[in-house]
């Protein structure tokens, strides 16, 4: 599985302006939607399950990244989009920091493997100092997109 | 006598014990064993023989009983509660180990129901901190048993 594979292009927010998690999920769901990725319809019930998800322990798992997800019917594949935030959104991390890299994921519920290996595939890029750097500096969808696929290639 | 080294009579207080350290022990049985009473050298196995000692004072095996194994939920509470205690910790699954302290260490090992795993911590509270570490396996991680939304 490769990161280009599930993460949605038109649906990366390189400069998330939100600086509260509901703020910051919500915003990532719409450019979800905005994407053509999930339907109008079910975007307040895709931000309600992952704020439910978040209630049970935060998704902010140190390092200055968030992973928010959660499970639902309305999608037949595992999709993903990307938030950088230059001023920090406070996630109620375990480490306390505030996050400025997410990645928002939904999966269908009778796949939970998509689920786990998309997380799998973040977390092994996200201990890679080069990527997280190079990432951290991208401005644009395109320059976040460049670097999906060097890292989907291994050229970091 | 070998090639004229000689030893003072070996003691334990040389050594440093430090209680529980299982290495350690092995490793004074090793030296006494190449030693005569004299601490003369009785074979030249002596270096290889002897183990480095290993700064792992505490260790314990648990199993994984949760059906989908330890996805984002329970990987958290093991960081939170290995962040609580301030002992470094490590989990061993085979041939991989992480930072017991570290999500995205963690998740990569791909921790699935059934697995056996080592937990070793050091430092002044690695007793405390594995035996709340194993209290959350047994547990089976209380409320996370169901799948994670």
């Amino acid at each position: 599985m490769k990161m280009t594979d599930f993460v949605v292009k038109e649906a990366i927010v390189p400069d998330l302006q939100a600086n509260t998690k509901e703020a910051a999920i919500r915003a990532l769901v719409d450019s979800l939607r905005k994407s053509g990725s999930i339907r109008a319809e079910d975007e307040q019930s895709i931000v309600a399950a992952i704020l439910k998800r978040e209630e049970l322990g935060s998704t902010g798992i140190g390092m200055r990244v968030a992973v928010p997800h959660t499970k639902h019917p309305s999608v037949d594949r595992l999709i993903a989009t990307i938030a950088l935030s230059q001023s920090g959104v406070d996630f109620a991390s375990l480490d306390g920091e505030d996050v400025n890299i997410l990645f928002l994921l939904v999966s269908p519920p009778d796949r939970p493997g998509d689920h786990l290996r998309g997380l799998e595939n973040i977390s092994r890029h996200l201990r890679n100092q080069n990527f997280c750097k190079f990432l951290r500096q991208s401005t644009s969808q395109d320059a976040i997109w460049d670097l999906l696929r060097e890292a989907d290639n291994n050229e970091l | 006598m070998l090639s004229g080294i000689c030893f003072a009579k070996p003691t334990i207080t040389s050594f440093r014990p430090r209680p529980f350290c299982r290495s350690l022990q092995v490793c004074l049985k090793a030296a006494r064993n190449h030693l005569d009473w004299n601490g003369t050298i009785r074979s030249n196995r002596l270096d290889s023989a002897i183990p480095m000692v290993e700064d792992t004072q505490f260790r314990r095996t648990v199993t994984v009983n949760l059906k989908d194994g330890l996805h984002l939920r329970p990987i958290s509470q093991i960081v939170e509660t290995v962040r609580r205690y301030g002992s470094p910790v490590r989990i061993s699954k085979g041939d991989l180990s992480a930072d017991a302290g570290n999500v995205l260490d963690l998740i990569p090992l791909r921790i699935e129901y059934g697995s056996t795993l080592i937990l070793e911590a050091t430092g002044d509270n690695a007793a405390e901190a594995l035996d709340a570490l194993v209290a959350l396996f047994e547990s089976n991680f209380e409320d996370v048993a169901s799948p994670e939304e």
